[in-house]
């Protein structure tokens, strides 16, 4: 049986100056719908590249990504994207960077009242109704992330795809950001895949954690199932030995297996 | 005339800052499926803005100098025409008088363009 997003052998090479450069081969993944799942590994691995191509920001070579049956071949509100740098427009207030998200997807849709309901629904689900005039530069990174957040939700899409949505924040806000994605998460039931370099990140959000191999041509080299019942909480978390067996599982991974690139071509 | 000698601060300034939007704000256009002129209108022309606008300021500057420049060569009227005409007189006390004028209607436009700017500029906030 199918699943809900399927990416079949799919690989990317880049034309260069010299040749070409393989950044992934072989990438096999099938996500179920509602599943949250990040993708790891070391930097320059091929992990955004794999992103953009599920994205549609980028043509895979070879292979083939299916959702819902459907080949991905451009990009879609459908699969939103969160930024790793928010990509607010500046010149708009919050209000409005979502509006613009909310306006294009349901023009057909909802009516103007419907539409402004909702834009101010999805600014209220990440706790940003208090900010709505204000402008991107006058928020904090954490805030600026959750109107990022909000605009991809608001586009109801079948999956959210992140790419390292919290990679530049600072460990408290990037928790109580954990703590805020871990409940809509749970309350919508959204089918997530999220890249991070972050392996509590990892382990504490995710049903399964896809471990990529080395560049160049990556690939996947291992899936792990976070087996921990939901709702999970930071701090019992610590304690639990599911909790300690997934994160060294990941540890190993990336610092032993995945240490030497010459060792990943094997 | 006029118009050729100042249009290019404009023209290129527009230019650079139509290449120097962030490709992420181009990614946030395709994710949402804008068409060209969507794209123009909501990204483009408000990302190029302080650009634009910048090469205005320099084009206006330019058009105010070329403006006087002209008036003394085409003659009969103007601030420029002005100048020649008091000079062919040897009144230099009214070249003086015309000089600081015309600084400070330069000036003038100067300010003016900075409120504009300030006012449509999302950098200024």
């Amino acid at each position: 049986m199918k699943s809900y997003l399927n990416v079949e052998d799919t690989g990317i090479e880049f034309p260069m100056a010299q040749g070409s450069f393989r950044a992934l081969r072989n990438v096999n993944l099938k996500i179920e719908r509602g599943e949250f799942i990040s993708i790891i590994g070391h930097s320059g691995c091929g992990k955004s590249t794999l992103l953009n191509i599920i994205a549609g920001l980028l043509n895979a070579t070879e292979g083939v990504v299916l959702l819902e049956d459907r080949e991905v071949r451009e990009p879609g509100p459908e699969r939103a994207v969160v930024f790793q740098n928010h990509s607010l427009l500046p010149w708009l207030t919050v209000y409005e960077n979502v509006q613009l998200a909310v306006d294009k997807v349901f023009a057909s849709m909802k009516s103007k009242a419907e539409r402004h309901a909702w834009t101010l629904e999805n600014l209220a689900l990440v706790r940003m109704e208090q900010a709505v005039d204000k402008r991107p530069n006058e928020l904090s990174g954490g805030m600026k992330q959750r109107v990022g957040i909000a605009r991809a939700l608001a586009m109801e899409p079948k999956v959210l795809l992140m790419d390292e949505p919290f990679g530049a924040l600072d460990a408290l806000t990037r928790a109580s950001l954990q703590e805020a994605l871990m409940e809509i998460h749970t309350r919508l039931g959204n089918t997530v895949l999220m890249i991070t370099h972050d392996i509590d990140e990892a382990v504490l959000l995710s049903d399964r954690i896809v471990m990529m191999t080395n560049g160049p041509a990556a690939t996947i080299g291992d899936v792990l199932s976070v087996k921990l019942p939901r709702p999970r909480h930071r701090l019992t978390l610590a304690e639990e030995p599911a909790y300690v067996q997934a994160r060294a599982a990941v540890l190993k991974f990336l610092y032993e297996r995945e240490r030497r690139p010459s060792e990943a071509a094997a | 005339m006029i118009f050729i000698t100042c249009i290019w601060p404009t023209l290129l300034n527009t230019a650079a800052g139509v290449r120097a939007i962030p490709q992420d704000y181009l990614n946030v256009a395709r994710v949402l499926k804008l068409g060209p002129l969507e794209v123009a209108r909501k990204i483009l022309l408000p990302a190029a803005r302080p650009y634009i606008l910048t090469g205005m300021r320099l084009s206006l500057g330019i058009a105010w100098m070329v403006i006087v420049a002209a008036e003394m060569l085409t003659g009969g009227i103007g601030i420029g025409f002005y100048v020649w005409d008091e000079w062919n007189n040897l009144n230099v006390a009214s070249i003086i008088v015309a000089i600081v004028v015309i600084g400070l209607v330069g000036i003038g436009l100067e300010m003016v363009m900075n409120v504009l700017q300030r006012r449509f500029d999302y950098t200024a906030h």
